[in-house]
């Protein structure tokens, strides 16, 4: 992955440049279309003007004054919407046109590797990678033994304290605790974060979300902790999600555990997070995944995308975790039962809350099971299914994430003088939260983004820990066959075994890659030319697999023996 | 050496690499060489039998056969054409044999060069030790005679067991039962392997099928037992090391180590051994450097050989000093005991009738060739006589692997393999370092220690570094030099650090980290770089990966 895919990222920077540089910014202008300011206004045909990255002005059609030398776009019968805010985006280093091609303008960063996700932040801020804005919380807070190698191990009050401080001081901008912090831990964390004005999201397994709200959290991830809380016997779901190492939000098992919920609880719970600002993360298009009568209809749906080639870099790894339902459809029918009931509480309890004055915020969790970009307008339609008009549901992918940020000055409605993030659609979505999807254009920072996919996309600055789940494995070799031959023999089959070889590998002979043959991910062969046998040697025999990952595995050793 | 010799040109191929060439005669109108007799005359022959030395003994070699062995005037007469050399006021002996040596391939020409002409390689791989083996034979190589029984046969590891370098480095064959077992010394047959391999996992099936396949071959089986008493009961004729003889001789059994033997258990062991034709091989060496009278003069013998092996690993030369001469603190009492009672017992078995051996083990542990010397002498302070551990690096060591016909002797019919000393050996042991001429095969080495093998080992028994640090600063897009310090596992002194598609040379830190400085020009575009530590052939390799960041500089881009 060496190669930048420059084009749009000079254009658009030159376009940057001439605005700062000039007295009379570029103008863009979108006249005709329906406006969804995201505020109290009500929708209106209007115009919006936007001069450099921000927005001018948003007046009514007829009354758009002296447009000379703007650019003038017609998007008449179409409705602008802000820019979406995915408040759950595990980022990784392909995602970049996905989102924006989904309008999604902006995410919060669910934990990565502290200096990578501030480079990407800043890069993409400087418009040298295409990208959404993102607002990271870096390494994560976690309790040692490390789970991750992107989290910070906290093992005492003390140390939360001089770890929020250090995160604070590279710049991030909200702490991200994790599932094995406790009470007393998480308490130390807001704390120093809420001095420096930053949020506390978290993912919880061992706390409830009454602790967590005692604790001072600001948002519970996948609702975590609701569970423990609302439940008479939160046991069985405790122990899967122990099993599960505190992940069981990604599995029926949430639901399952919210089969049998207590009413005082419930309304006792929900008292406590809206007195405390405690806002959720529903992530039910995670959490009620398989559970949702639509899964057939969204698995087709990321079956259908996952052909475009254009897309040929997302790995393979999650390609396969986004169409596997197995957990899902695993269930017995009493499981299924269970989930059922649990999948109609979880919604009743969302409703409840957000009609008790609590804040939702819409998130996707990708890419761990859900692919980015369309997972969050899936969001939005199963906040729909919950029970929130059209317009809420919006609210929770753009006014309130802003609101929840304290960014509400830049972004998260479309005002004048807000950043220009918007998305044009062809449908109504306050008719039907489904057209959110019918993505006309995408506009971030008062550039017209590329919403194409490029099979060549490169990233410049790859994440700095390709050891995990996504992309192609570094291919290891275990023997070939034969291992030696003699000097100006003809040229040979060279039968490779190991593991981790993906479609696309290349075997490499002495670093020449020579034509090669995948059979299945244990076993490929190459041809060797004859010209490569020509001299008496040991020489290093490899296997590449293409990027996204990927790399140069072992080497083994194949021998040319004197005639 | 040319890589472009064949094997229908050896001999024209010896002339070029390893002869002195005055000793061969091209024939002008054929073209294919034909050698002149070489007589070795003057000198004092011991012959490697245990016969008394012969003053004033000759030896006439034609081809690469000792032809005859008698009275030097009167065979300095009857070969008037022969080339001569005069071996007045030396001595002759035959070429020593390493019987217990790993082969790792950059060592081969050591062993000529310090007179040592035959060695026993105790396993490797198969493809390549008899492509070594049949290079060097043919000349294409320089290096001793080598028998190899190629792969060990083992049975597969369960959980706890012990993984050996054949294991991870693959160069066994696994076996469970006879149709494995069958197949896999066929496939060694093939090879013309010299001997089998056995390792301690192989199940009676296995083993029992191996004995009749070496019967039914004529090959000795070779390898490690657990306890001395009962191999020689099975019928198992090698011993190596001590630690055998110590478990049948100590009531701590496994335990047991040299230290804790009870020398009145040693007479029962040592008649069971002498009755059964048992050989002991008990690389004194490897234990016992550290506390040998002779410690300090093998330490500057080696350090004085590190400069003249210019393409040996740094850490192999550090690596021979760690593992012979360091006693670990503390255990200085128990290993001079351990010495006391293994020089104990072999004294008593050699005095008993029994045979010694003198393999070394050599390649990783200690100094290819040169350790010879330094066993024999070892074994001398333990209490052997010089002639004792002459028979052992000679002729019981051709019996130990059935090769007595052909070397381990100075007799006539046998292969000429020589070693022509400057002084008395049976007078001052370590007088087998003072040599004036080697003969290998019936031609006059040149001793060279400058040499690089054209057919590199493709296997590894090292272990592969491992890179701990985390690299967690990020470096900004037009910053000069990045300095980077690597901490991790198994550094060597020679590793390098690999730097995207760079090699980099590092320095390294007194706690064993690595630092290197990433030039400007590696560090001048923005990416994610893969950082790794490699250990370079023949150490372990590659070490996992991990990112050094190149971020864009404060300068670059927009105007946010």
């Amino acid at each position: 992955m060496t190669r930048l895919r420059l084009g749009l990222a000079l254009v658009w920077c030159a376009c940057v440049i001439v605005a700062g540089a000039s007295a009379q910014p570029a103008r863009l202008v979108l006249r005709g279309a329906t406006v969804i300011t995201a505020t109290d206004a009500p929708p209106s045909v209007a115009t919006v003007i936007i001069s450099g990255n921000r927005i001018e002005k948003i007046v009514p059609s007829p009354s758009a004054g002296d447009l000379a030398g703007a650019r003038v776009v017609d998007v008449t019968g179409k409705t602008i919407i802000p820019g979406l805010v995915d408040m759950h985006v595990h980022y990784r280093d392909w995602m970049p046109e996905l989102l924006l091609a989904h309008g999604i303008t902006s995410i919060r960063d669910a934990s990565n590797p502290t200096e990578w996700i501030l480079a990407q932040k800043n890069g993409i801020a400087k418009g040298l990678i295409p990208g959404p804005r993102i607002f990271p919380s870096g390494n994560a807070l976690n309790t040692p033994p490390r789970q991750r190698s992107y989290h910070a191990e906290v093992a005492t009050p003390a140390a939360a304290v001089a770890e929020v401080q250090r995160l604070h001081g590279l710049g991030v901008d909200y702490i991200k605790v994790y599932t094995e912090m406790t009470p007393e831990l998480v308490a130390a964390v807001t704390t120093e974060a809420h001095k420096r004005e930053l949020s506390v999201a978290g993912h919880f397994s061992i706390m409830s979300a009454e602790q967590a709200a005692m604790a001072g959290i600001d948002s519970l991830e996948h609702a975590t902790g609701i569970t423990a809380s609302i439940t008479d016997h939160p046991e069985a779901w405790l122990k899967k999600d122990r099993e599960l190492h505190g992940f069981g939000v990604t599995t029926p098992a949430f639901l399952n555990g919210l089969a049998e919920i207590n009413a005082d609880k419930e309304a006792k719970l929900i008292k406590l997070l809206v007195d405390r600002h405690v806002a959720i993360g529903p992530n039910l298009c995670t959490t009620a995944r398989g559970a949702t009568p639509r899964y057939r209809e969204y698995q087709a749906e990321d079956f259908r995308l996952l052909q475009n080639p254009g897309l040929s870099y997302v790995p393979e790894s999650v390609r396969t975790r986004f169409l596997d339902y197995s957990w899902w459809e695993g269930q017995d029918a009493s499981e299924r039962a269970l989930m059922d009931k649990g999948y109609k509480n979880y919604q009743a309890f969302l409703l409840k809350f957000h009609k008790a004055g609590g804040v939702l915020l819409a998130e996707s969790d990708t890419a761990s099971y859900v692919l980015p970009g369309i997972s969050l307008h899936r969001e939005l339609e199963l906040l729909v299914d919950a029970g929130l008009t059209p317009f809420e549901a919006i609210l929770a992918g753009t006014r309130r994430p802003a609101e929840f940020f304290k960014k509400d000055k830049q972004i998260g409605t479309l005002e004048a003088g807000k950043l220009a993030d918007l998305v044009v659609l062809d449908g109504d979505p306050l008719a039907d939260i489904r057209n959110t999807r019918k993505i006309r254009m995408v506009i971030k920072d008062g550039v017209v983004m590329d919403t194409s996919y490029h099979a060549d996309f490169a990233q410049p600055l790859p994440r700095n820990l390709p050891d995990t789940v996504e992309g192609n494995a570094v291919p290891a070799v275990s023997q070939i066959a034969p291992v030696i031959t003699t000097e100006g023999a003809e040229g040979l089959t060279l039968a490779v075994k190991g593991r981790s070889f993906v479609k696309g590998c290349v075997v490499l002979f002495q670093g020449e890659r020579v034509p090669t043959r995948y059979k299945d991910e244990t076993t490929i062969e190459a041809t060797v030319p004859r010209r490569l046998l020509t001299r008496v040697g040991t020489f290093p025999i490899a296997v590449w697999n293409p990027p996204p990952g990927g790399g140069v595995s072992n080497p083994v050793f194949f021998m040319v023996n004197f005639k | 050496m040319r890589t472009s010799i064949h094997r229908g040109t050896a001999a024209a191929a010896i002339v070029c690499a390893t002869v002195v060439a005055a000793s061969v005669a091209l024939s002008a109108g054929q073209g294919a060489p034909v050698s002149r007799a070489l007589l070795i005359k003057g000198g004092t022959l011991i012959d490697g039998t245990g016969a008394p030395a012969r003053p004033s003994t000759a030896v006439l070699v034609s081809g690469s056969t000792i032809k005859e062995v008698g009275p030097s005037d009167a065979l300095a007469a009857a070969n008037k054409g022969a080339t001569v050399i005069d071996a007045t006021g030396k001595y002759v002996l035959p070429g020593l044999i390493d019987q217990h040596v790993h082969y790792v391939g950059w060592e081969t020409a050591m062993y000529p060069y310090y007179g040592v002409t035959t060695v026993y390689d105790l396993g490797n791989l198969t493809e390549w030790i008899v492509a070594q083996r049949d290079d060097t034979n043919a000349g294409l190589i320089p290096g001793p005679r080598l028998y190899t029984p190629g792969n060990h046969l083992n049975g597969p590891a369960k959980s706890g067991d012990e993984i050996r370098a054949a294991d991870f480095a693959g160069w066994v064959h696994i076996v469970t039962d006879r149709p494995s077992t069958l197949a896999a010394i066929d496939t060694l047959l093939s090879h013309h392997v010299d001997a089998l391999k056995i390792q301690e996992r192989l199940s009676e099936e296995s083993l029992k099928t191996i004995v009749e396949a070496a019967n039914e071959h004529h090959l000795p089986i070779v390898g490690h037992v657990t306890n001395a008493r009962t191999a020689a009961e099975m019928g198992i004729k090698f011993i190596e090391h001590m630690y055998p003889i110590a478990r049948a001789t100590s009531a701590k059994g496994l335990k047991a180590g040299d230290a804790d033997m009870e020398p009145e258990k040693f007479d029962d062991l040592i008649a069971l051994f002498v009755q059964k034709g048992v050989f002991v091989n008990p690389t004194l060496m490897l234990d016992y450097a550290g506390v040998s009278r002779h410690r300090e003069e093998w330490l500057k013998e080696d350090a004085a050989l590190g400069p003249q092996l210019k393409n040996v690993r740094q850490y192999l030369k550090e690596g021979w000093i760690d593992f012979c001469y360091t006693v670990k603190p503390g255990r200085e009492a128990q290993t001079k005991e351990g010495f006391r009672k293994a020089s104990e017992f072999l004294t008593r078995f050699v005095k008993a009738g029994g045979i010694v051996l003198t393999g070394t083990d050599a390649g990783r542990r200690n100094v290819p060739g040169l350790s010879l010397h330094q066993e024999m002498e070892i074994l001398v302070e333990a209490g052997l006589s010089p002639m004792d551990v002459i028979k052992g690096s000679t002729i019981y060591a051709a019996r130990f692997f059935g090769k007595e016909r052909e070397i381990g002797s100075v007799e006539a019919g046998k292969n000429a393999d020589l070693l022509i000393l400057d002084g008395d050996p049976l007078a001052n042991i370590a007088n087998t370092r003072k040599i004036a001429y080697v003969v290998h095969n019936g031609q006059v080495v040149k001793r060279s220690l400058d040499y690089k093998n054209p057919l590199p080992r493709p296997v590894s028994d090292e272990p592969a570094p491992i890179l701990l640090s985390d690299l967690p600063f990020r470096f900004v897009q037009g910053q000069k030099d990045a300095v980077l310090t690597l901490t991790g596992k198994n550094f060597i002194p020679d590793s390098l650090v690999q730097f995207g598609s760079e090699q980099l040379t590092p320095t390294r830190q007194a706690d064993g980290s690595l630092r290197v400085t990433v030039p400007a020009a590696l560090v001048a575009k923005v990416g994610t770089y893969p950082v790794s530590v490699v250990n370079p052939w023949p150490a372990g390799g590659q070490s996992n990966t991990r990112y050094f960041m190149v971020d864009f500089s404060k300068q670059t881009g927009g105007t946010k």
